[in-house]
């Protein structure tokens, strides 16, 4: 069985009113999720639990600019925007649709977008460093099609 | 329109208006072969190194093709030597506006091309040939 590599899942983001944008260039594009928890302390129990009450998901992302680069152009717009709506789709190419669907399995969830200033090191290219913190209570599971960059939800 | 690097950077070389002939002929370039029949001509070569400078999560990556023209001529005296210095030293200044590149190949980006050692004589024959040699390090984009 072969290793299933990063670019497995390929990461779109909404750049326009209905625009996505795969998202490319990235050597961070990294989703993460920190869980509030509450941990048990009932006296009549030896072994205490530990329950996740609330999570929050983020993805921070490092992106080398482009010129002309339709993501690249789309961060440097929003540069100094605070929370900027967006959305971010996740698609599995590893997993194809079941027909009549077409494209790749994949999930779709709103998220704000807060960037630091584009930089770079001397002489080195210029990168779009920020993160992401999705504003949905949960992913939205769907289809997406790459060739039109269309998501479909669930039935 | 190319397909790999290999073969964008050889119809490069074919065109470069500085791969040019004592005479004024375009001299003949070849993928990895010197002419022995006591003609002109460049040779393309690939050279070893570690390819990739950065590789993306999305699968595309940035990386290096390192690549040496070898150029051989027959004339054996100063004026022959200086001739084919300056043709691999016009090849050499020719990229430093980062306007002279090959067409990127599909699916590919060139970004530009430096120049690694300046022109040098590698070897001589008895037969009175003589190869001089400059190298370069070609950068370029794997879209994805």
């Amino acid at each position: 069985m072969a290793l299933l590599l990063t670019d497995k899942f390929q990461y779109w983001l909404k750049t326009g009113a209905s625009v996505f944008t795969r998202v490319t260039e990235n050597t961070v594009f990294d989703p993460s999720t920190n869980r509030k928890t509450y941990e048990t302390n009932y006296k009549d129990r030896v072994n205490q639990s530990i329950h996740a009450i609330s999570k929050t998901t983020t993805i921070a992302f490092d992106i080398d600019m482009l010129e002309s680069g339709e993501l690249q152009t789309y961060l440097e717009a929003n540069e100094d925007v605070m929370n900027v709506a967006t959305e971010v789709v996740r698609v599995s190419m590893h997993k194809p649709a079941t027909l009549p669907a077409v494209g790749y399995e994949a999930k779709k969830a709103a998220f704000v977008m807060n960037q630091d200033p584009l930089d770079g090191d001397a002489a080195d290219r210029l990168r779009a460093r920020g993160e992401l913190t999705m504003t949905d209570i949960e992913w939205t599971a769907g289809t997406f099609d790459p060739a039109t960059a269309t998501f479909t939800p669930e039935a | 329109m190319d397909t790999t690097m290999t073969a964008a950077l050889l119809t490069w070389a074919e065109s470069h208006p500085a791969l040019i002939a004592e005479d004024g002929a375009r001299l003949p370039v070849v993928l990895e072969d010197l002419p022995a029949d006591g003609t002109d001509g460049v040779m393309l070569s690939t050279l070893v190194g570690e390819p990739y400078v950065r590789r993306y999560k999305s699968g595309g990556y940035i990386a290096l093709y390192p690549f040496g023209l070898w150029l051989r001529v027959n004339g054996g005296d100063t004026a022959s030597r200086l001739d084919a210095m300056k043709v691999l030293g016009d090849v050499a200044s020719s990229i430093e506006s980062g306007e002279d590149k090959p067409a990127s190949p599909d699916g590919y980006e060139v970004q530009g091309i430096e120049l690694r050692t300046p022109p040098v004589k590698v070897a001589a024959d008895e037969s009175g040939s003589e190869d001089y040699q400059a190298t370069f390090e070609l950068t370029y984009r794997k879209r994805g």
